[in-house]
C-alpha cells in the first residue's frame, strides 16, 4: 500500500486482512518470511506469552475447523475381506478334497454256504446261477452295511 | 469380534467340507445298494428290462473321489456280476460275457466278487461252446474260493 494513497484498493484490503489473520494464528496464506518477522517482533515484545482469551479463541477456532476422522471400513474393505474369506474357504475345501482316500473297508468274511455255492457253480452240471445268487444276497447286505458304516463315520 | 466371526465361518466350512467328502461315498454306496433292491423288485414283477436299466444306470455313476479304490471295485464288480447273471438268465451269453469281462477289467481281488465274475464269464463261455475258456475261468474262480476257504479255516495267515 502506498502511504500517499488516500483509499486502499479492495485487493490491498484483502491482503491486509489475510496477513492479519495469519499473524493471529502464526500460519496461513501470508508469506512465510513476513510471518517469521512478525513472530520475532511479537516474541521480543512479550516473550511468546499468550493472552488467555486469545488462546481460547485459537482453540475454539481450531476445534471448529477440525473434521472427524474418516471411517476406513468402506465397501472396498468389505469386498477385499469377503474375497479373502472365500479364497481361504476354497483352499480349505481343496485341501480336504485332495487328501488321501480312506482305508479300504474290512469286509465281512464270506459264509461257508456262499463259498460252497461258488464251487458248485463252477461245474457244468450247474445250469443256472440262481443258487449262487440266493447265497450271495445275505452276504451282499452285510457287505453294504459295512461299507455304509465305513463311509458314514 | 470380526476376527472371531471369520474364524468360526472357516471352521464351519472345513467341517462341512470334511463331511461332504465322505458323504459322497456313503451316498454312492447307498445308491448302489438301492439299485440291487429295485432290480430285485422289478425282477419279481417280471420287468427284466427295468431291472437291467436300473443296474446299468448304477454302473455308470461316477465313483466319488474319497472312496477307497478297493471298496469301489467291490461295489462295481457286484453290479457287473448282477448284470452278467441277469443276461445269462435271459439266455444272452454275449451280453453276459461282456459284462463279466468289463467287471474283471476293474481289478482282481481275492474275494467273492471277483470270483463271481469268473464264474459268470465261465458260464457264458460254456453256453457259447468255448469249453477251454470256461475251464480257465472256473479254475481262476476256484483258486480264489480256495484261498477264501483257507482263510476262513485259519490256514491262510501264519
Amino acid at each position: 500500500m502506498n502511504p500517499d494513497d488516500i483509499e486502499p484498493t479492495a485487493e490491498e484490503l484483502a491482503e491486509a486482512e489475510e496477513l492479519a489473520r495469519a499473524l493471529e494464528r502464526g500460519h496461513g496464506p501470508a508469506p512465510a518470511k513476513e510471518l517469521e518477522t512478525a513472530a520475532l517482533l511479537r516474541y521480543a515484545k512479550d516473550r511468546g506469552a499468550l493472552d488467555p482469551a486469545r488462546s481460547q479463541l485459537t482453540l475454539d477456532d481450531a476445534l471448529s475447523r477440525a473434521r472427524p476422522r474418516k471411517r476406513t471400513s468402506s465397501w472396498r474393505v468389505i469386498l477385499i475381506g469377503a474375497f479373502g474369506l472365500s479364497a481361504a474357504a476354497a483352499a480349505t475345501l481343496l485341501a480336504l478334497q485332495s487328501g488321501p482316500a480312506p482305508e479300504a473297508s474290512a469286509l465281512p468274511a464270506p459264509p461257508r454256504a456262499l463259498l460252497d455255492a461258488q464251487i458248485r457253480a463252477t461245474t457244468s452240471e450247474a445250469a443256472s446261477l440262481e443258487p449262487l445268487g440266493a447265497e450271495l444276497k445275505p452276504y451282499r447286505v452285510a457287505v453294504y452295511s459295512t461299507l455304509r458304516e465305513h463311509y458314514g463315520r | 469380534m470380526t476376527r472371531v466371526a471369520c474364524a468360526t465361518v472357516l471352521v464351519l466350512v472345513a467341517l462341512l467340507a470334511g463331511c461332504s467328502a465322505t458323504r459322497g461315498s456313503e451316498d454312492w454306496v447307498a445308491q448302489a445298494e438301492s439299485a440291487h433292491h429295485v432290480a430285485d423288485e422289478r425282477l419279481a414283477q417280471g420287468d427284466v428290462d427295468g431291472a437291467r436299466q436300473v443296474l446299468r444306470s448304477a454302473t455308470e455313476t461316477s465313483v466319488p473321489k474319497k472312496t477307497n479304490p478297493e471298496d469301489a471295485r467291490v461295489v462295481r464288480q457286484d453290479l457287473h456280476y448282477r448284470l452278467a447273471a441277469l443276461e445269462l438268465s435271459q439266455n444272452r451269453p454275449d451280453e453276459a460275457r461282456r459284462w463279466a469281462t468289463a467287471g474283471l477289467e476293474l481289478g482282481r481281488g481275492t474275494d467273492v466278487f471277483t470270483a463271481n465274475l469268473y464264474i459268470a464269464r465261465g458260464k457264458a463261455l460254456e453256453k457259447q461252446g468255448d469249453a477251454s475258456g470256461a475251464s480257465r475261468d472256473y479254475h481262476d474262480a476256484l483258486l480264489i474260493t480256495e484261498a477264501l476257504l483257507d482263510k476262513s479255516l485259519g490256514k491262510g495267515t501264519p
